[in-house]
């Protein structure tokens, strides 16, 4: 499974307005429950994570990707991205604070490595988060994806 | 043959972003490694030489706490290979 038959273009929004961390979870879950990737109860899932085990899902600067496990109501692998109008922080300190969210559902452990490869070479770049921040529409998100696989 | 486990609470999202770039850097260093994915509980019993996890980790990790690598940025490849470089020194795993 290649990275963007996870991130489909009906599952990037960017420039979305949200008021704290727990908002932009949602927001990027909501993508999820409208593409029927996930039940709506992933998405409380997402928030309950990082309720318990903090603020971790900022694997980097600027950049946090919820996820739970798939018992908690994944329909289909998938992974959405949004890009913040105005960052939030997570109470990272070291990678506060985050201007994009992507939310990974995951249906086994097999099926999404090779993708999530793919974008851990795609974020292995400094600027790639920046540069989504930056960006004006789903198919610049894309195309910054293309550049850097 | 060393063996890692990437651990984070749910040994699904960001364990597995950790066990790609472990992996590249283990091959970078030109060491033979065997990385695994796991969460906090699934580890218990198992044989391993590492752990490298997030610090949010520290307190239910606390009993492996001289096998812990701790990393604050899972895409930093250059980062994750000097830490753990610098711990199989301690270990004395590589010279």
């Amino acid at each position: 499974m290649l990275l963007t038959e996870l991130l489909r273009p009906n599952l990037i929004a960017v420039n979305v307005h949200v008021k704290d961390w727990e908002e932009a979870v949602r927001e990027a879950g909501r993508l999820l429950v409208e593409d029927e990737a996930v039940e709506p109860r992933f998405v409380d899932a997402m928030i309950e994570v990082v309720k318990e085990f903090g603020p971790y899902i900022v694997l980097a600067p600027g950049f946090a990707m919820p996820h739970a496990k798939a018992e908690a109501g994944c329909l289909k692998s998938s992974l959405s991205l949004i890009t913040l109008a105005e960052p939030v922080n997570f109470g990272n300190p070291e990678n506060d604070p985050v201007h994009v969210v992507a939310a990974l559902t995951a249906k086994d452990h097999g099926s999404h490595i090779e993708a999530l490869s793919q974008l851990a070479d795609v974020l292995a770049n400094d600027s790639v988060v920046g540069e989504w921040a930056a960006a004006k529409s789903v198919d610049e998100i894309l195309e910054i994806v293309e550049k850097y696989s | 043959m060393i063996k890692i486990f990437t651990v984070c609470p749910q040994g699904l999202g960001s364990s597995l972003i950790a066990k790609i770039n472990v992996q590249k850097a283990l091959e970078k260093m030109g060491i033979e490694g065997e990385v695994e994915t796991a969460g906090v509980t699934s580890i218990t019993g198992q044989k391993f030489d590492l752990i490298v996890t997030v610090p949010e980790m520290q307190d239910s990790l606390e009993r492996y706490k001289d096998k812990l690598v701790f990393v604050t940025n899972f895409f930093k490849r250059d980062e994750i290979a000097d830490t753990l470089e610098k711990k199989f020194r301690e270990m004395g795993l590589i010279e």
